[in-house]
């Protein structure tokens, strides 16, 4: 506890702000957003050009390894940015003891649902690879 | 305000009936209402700045009630409640606040919406009569309300994102500047959402 008398106010001031910490949630929070501005866009105007796409359309189109590749992508951002976002509304309004395990409990869940969305992703690209003529 | 505020007079209510907002916001300077609460979102302006800036002050009524709220001090032990700031409660609803919070909203939207992707790709995954099922429940008429907002959702947090990534680079912090990103964030989201609907009828037919 003396540290923080001893230590000169520059010191204290650099690379810590008033809780030690959060830069790097700030930091991965605008990054994964970078990133799914173009993700979202992409995957907005396919959903546009594919609203009456039945089955065997939405099949083939995940399996072109571009769109698999995009959908991927889109899902780690996504699921990054949602586990960041929601964690900072918990801390925000959740001050019980049940917060920490709200949290843990988001950031697993958002490690599973991306998961889960990239398995079946690549279920239906590699489906067509095997047997593709 | 040069001269100090006169605690004496003020420890529990204004010493006179209507305090105007700049002595509240003196108050809070001057450490009168317990602490000033760091809080980061540059789209939440001090009291009354917006609204003195439009030349609409807030009416005194309201501002005695902010008085009342934020210097409070408790009754027996005279010792000041800390208030809870930002105070949302007292305060009139305007562009920064609303999309401030609707930025939030819409992020709590869109986290269930994210959970309805990956149901709709392990659908999918599992086959035409999973797919269907899914086809079936979003081309239904609670589906597709469901989904017209999901778009709006998307659009508006997609705008105020990249405001607030503008404001990250540091531009855009003058209150003109952030009340036109405001409404550019606003009619862009409608633009974009009508936009998409309109293009995935003619589009998608």
């Amino acid at each position: 506890m003396d540290r923080h008398v001893t230590r000169s106010a520059l010191a204290r001031a650099i690379g810590l702000g008033s809780a030690k910490s959060g830069f790097e949630h700030w930091w991965a929070e605008r990054v994964s957003a970078i990133a799914l501005v173009p993700l979202t866009l992409w995957f907005a105007a396919v959903l546009i050009a594919h609203t009456s796409g039945d089955y065997a359309a939405f099949i083939a189109w995940l399996r072109n390894p571009l769109a698999a590749i995009l959908m991927i992508l889109l899902l780690i951002a996504l699921f990054h940015h949602t586990a960041l976002g929601l964690q900072v509304v918990i801390e925000d309004y959740v001050h019980t003891g049940i917060k920490l395990v709200v949290i843990v409990a988001v950031r697993l869940g958002c490690f599973a649902l991306a998961t889960a969305g990239i398995v079946a992703t690549l279920g239906i690209a590699f489906s067509g690879w095997a047997g593709a003529p | 305000m040069a001269k100090g505020y006169d605690r004496s007079r003020s420890a529990s209510s204004p010493g006179h009936a209507a305090p105007t907002a700049q002595e509240l916001r003196d108050a809070i300077d001057s450490g009168l209402t317990g602490d000033k609460v760091a809080f980061p979102d540059p789209a939440a302006s001090p009291l009354g700045t917006d609204d003195e800036a439009a030349g609409t002050s807030d009416s005194p009524p309201r501002v005695a009630t902010a008085f009342r709220q934020e210097v409070r001090t408790h009754a027996a032990s005279a010792v000041r409640i800390r208030p809870l700031s930002p105070n949302i409660q007292i305060y009139r609803p305007q562009l920064t606040s609303v999309l401030s919070i609707a930025n939030r909203i819409t992020g709590m939207l869109l986290s269930v919406g994210a959970v309805v992707l990956v149901v709709w790709l392990i659908a999918g995954a599992s086959g035409p009569h999973a797919y269907a099922a899914v086809r079936g429940a979003v081309a239904s008429w609670i589906g597709q309300i469901m989904l017209f907002g999901f778009t709006f959702a998307f659009f508006l947090h997609l705008c105020g994102g990249i405001r607030h990534l503008v404001w990250d680079t540091v531009h855009g912090f003058e209150l003109r500047s952030i009340y036109i990103g405001g409404w550019v964030v606003v009619a862009a989201s409608v633009l974009l959402t009508v936009t998409a609907w309109i293009g995935s009828l003619f589009v998608g037919g």
